[in-house]
């Protein structure tokens, strides 16, 4: 697996669980692997794992049930927000990436046509 | 401990097992030779000491070699990392060294002794070497052990002072030349130290005038003491630096 | 705290490799200690493991002084070639079991046969690599508090590193720590919770690697760069 060293791995690893929880790759309810698992899944430090489960957990996108581990959330408002502000901000990435380049809102837009 | 000196005999195996059966052809060859001879007595006595002593500096310069390889990295590291105390280690390998050249004396005479089962002996050869003068059994016993104890205090000294050498230059000099000779010019300085404690204490080498041929059994016992002291001087210095001042 | 040195030096007057070399450590992380060549790395997991004598300073592991008891906690796995000449590689696995207590000989197996190692070859006639697969299958076994692996990826091909990577981070828990030296971090930099710089025979920075990714938007090896330029 190959990470991005110029920003936090867990970052990266939070992106791509998040991208798989929208693309339905891992389902809501669903459970996750134990941080071992992961870490050995992610090819990382178990330590990287479990500050990537305390975030999401902290985002309120998975919950941990005690005893029997790491959920994914079953609200689908979550799983739609997250949806939202994954897409968004490829946009936001798209218009800037336009503008440095000198396109005008306008241009962009009738390209998008 | 008998971890060490099981990985020490399996480094040594080979060279042992080349000597045990070159001792047997020279031996197979002495008796052939002596078997009509006259002087079966002497030309036995004298393969008795030429073996003894080829095999005694053998195994003297084999275990020496040893404890050098030792105090480098390979196998040093290994050994010195392991659930073995420094000083549990320097009296270990002071000890093997010491028993494995006594065994391999003892093996020797026993097999002379031996070879001598079937031929005559002649008692003025061997009374010329030690004092038999005297027939009592318990004072010819008591001199063979008084003997035995000088001869094993001179050999751990020879052993112990040439280890100190060694582990001298390593913490001292680190990377010099000549490495051999600054060893043994440290051991000639640690023998000389010894005679000048002699000589400071005003001993004589024998208690009599009686400079003949009973060579061992006039020792003086002073001589004895300061060498048992000297020799503890040496093996406390040894564990001493062995474990505060050595690094491998 | 697991370990915690203070104002080590080892040298003297104007040769010292250690110097005001300062050091805490958590359990449960990987610290990747870097410098370059000769900054004393390997001086200092030396030390901690007694082949090499500190000058001055204080160590303690656990709480307590550093002692003989204290040292059989540390499983250190050199560059150097440390095997008898004449050790096939199960006389090794042998050797590690007869001195070291905590050794489990069926894991060690276990790891050389993952990594392709021939238990009756000769460890003087295995390439770099294998005998690097082999250091680090026997310090693995070893089940301690502390491990120092002393530039565990010298010599060895692309396609074994990250097996030997992924192997290190898998032997992780919260009772164990692992040190791992190197000057090539561009390999390690994933899997380190922290890392330590030195230079001139002490510790410069003691930073949490994500941390560092966030604060300055380089990766670990960019800021080692910067740090030794």
């Amino acid at each position: 697996m190959e990470y991005n060293n110029k920003l936090p791995i867990y970052m990266q690893i939070k992106s791509m669980i998040k991208k798989d929880i929208i693309k339905k790759n891992i389902m809501l309810g669903e459970k996750l692997p134990s941080t071992r698992e992961m870490a050995q899944k992610f090819q990382v430090n178990p330590n990287t794992i479990t500050r990537v489960y305390k975030e999401l957990e902290q985002e309120k996108i998975t919950f941990i049930k005690r005893g029997l581990g790491t959920f994914i959330t079953d609200d689908e408002k979550i799983l739609n927000e997250l949806k939202d502000s994954m897409g968004n901000k490829i946009i936001e990435d798209f218009f800037n990436g336009m503008y440095d380049l000198g396109y005008s809102k306008e241009e962009i837009l009738e390209i998008l046509k | 401990m008998f971890n060490l000196i099981k990985y020490d005999f399996k480094s040594k195996s080979k060279i042992f097992l080349t000597l045990i059966l070159l001792f047997v052809i020279e031996n197979i060859y002495v008796i052939i030779k002596s078997g009509d001879s006259f002087n079966v007595n002497e030309i036995l006595f004298v393969n008795m000491i030429f073996m003894f002593l080829i095999f005694v500096c053998f195994s003297f310069f084999l275990n020496l070699t040893s404890f050098k390889n030792h105090l480098s990295p390979q196998p040093g590291y290994m050994i010195f990392m392991g659930n073995i105390s420094r000083k549990e280690y320097i009296l270990t390998k002071i000890l093997t060294f010491f028993l494995e050249s006594f065994f391999i004396g003892t093996f020797i005479v026993t097999v002379f002794l031996l070879e001598m089962r079937n031929v005559n002996v002649d008692v003025n050869f061997y009374s010329s070497f030690f004092d038999v003068q005297n027939g009592d059994i318990s004072v010819l016993v008591i001199q063979g052990f008084k003997i035995i104890f000088y001869l094993s205090v001179q050999y751990l000294t020879l052993i112990t002072i040439f280890m100190l050498s060694i582990i001298i230059r390593n913490v001292l000099l680190k990377n010099t030349k000549f490495k051999g000779i600054i060893t043994f010019i440290f051991a000639n300085v640690l023998f000389f130290l010894r005679n000048y404690l002699y000589e400071i204490l005003n001993l004589s080498f024998y208690r009599g005038v009686n400079f003949r041929n009973s060579m061992f059994s006039n020792i003086s016992s002073y001589i004895i003491l300061v060498d048992v002291l000297y020799l503890f001087i040496i093996v406390y210095t040894l564990i001493y630096l062995m474990e505060r001042k050595l690094d491998i | 705290m697991l370990l915690e040195v203070k104002n080590l030096k080892k040298g003297f007057f104007k040769k010292k490799v250690l110097n005001n070399f300062n050091l805490q450590l958590k359990k449960g992380y990987i610290y990747g200690l870097v410098g370059p060549n000769g900054s004393g790395k390997s001086t200092f997991m030396k030390i901690l493991v007694g082949l090499i004598q500190k000058t001055s300073g204080e160590i303690l592991f656990q709480g307590e002084n550093y002692n003989l008891k204290t040292r059989y906690n540390i499983a250190y796995q050199p560059t150097e070639d440390y095997f008898y000449k004449w050790m096939k590689v199960i006389d090794a696995i042998n050797f590690y079991r007869d001195f070291y207590k905590d050794f489990n000989k069926e894991k060690a197996i276990k790891l050389i046969g993952g990594m392709q190692v021939a238990l009756e070859e000769k460890v003087s006639s295995l390439s770099t690599g294998q005998k690097v697969r082999l250091k680090i299958a026997l310090t693995l076994s070893r089940d301690v508090p502390l491990y120092l692996l002393d530039e565990p990826l010298n010599g060895v091909d692309p396609v074994s590193r990250d097996k030997i990577v992924s192997l290190i981070s898998s032997e992780l828990n919260e009772k164990k720590t692992i040190i791992i030296s190197s000057h090539l971090i561009k390999e390690f930099e994933v899997i380190l919770d922290r890392v330590l710089f030195l230079k001139n025979g002490e510790i410069l920075f003691d930073k949490d690697c994500e941390e560092l990714r966030l604060e300055k938007n380089m990766s670990i090896n960019d800021f080692y760069k910067t740090i030794y330029d």
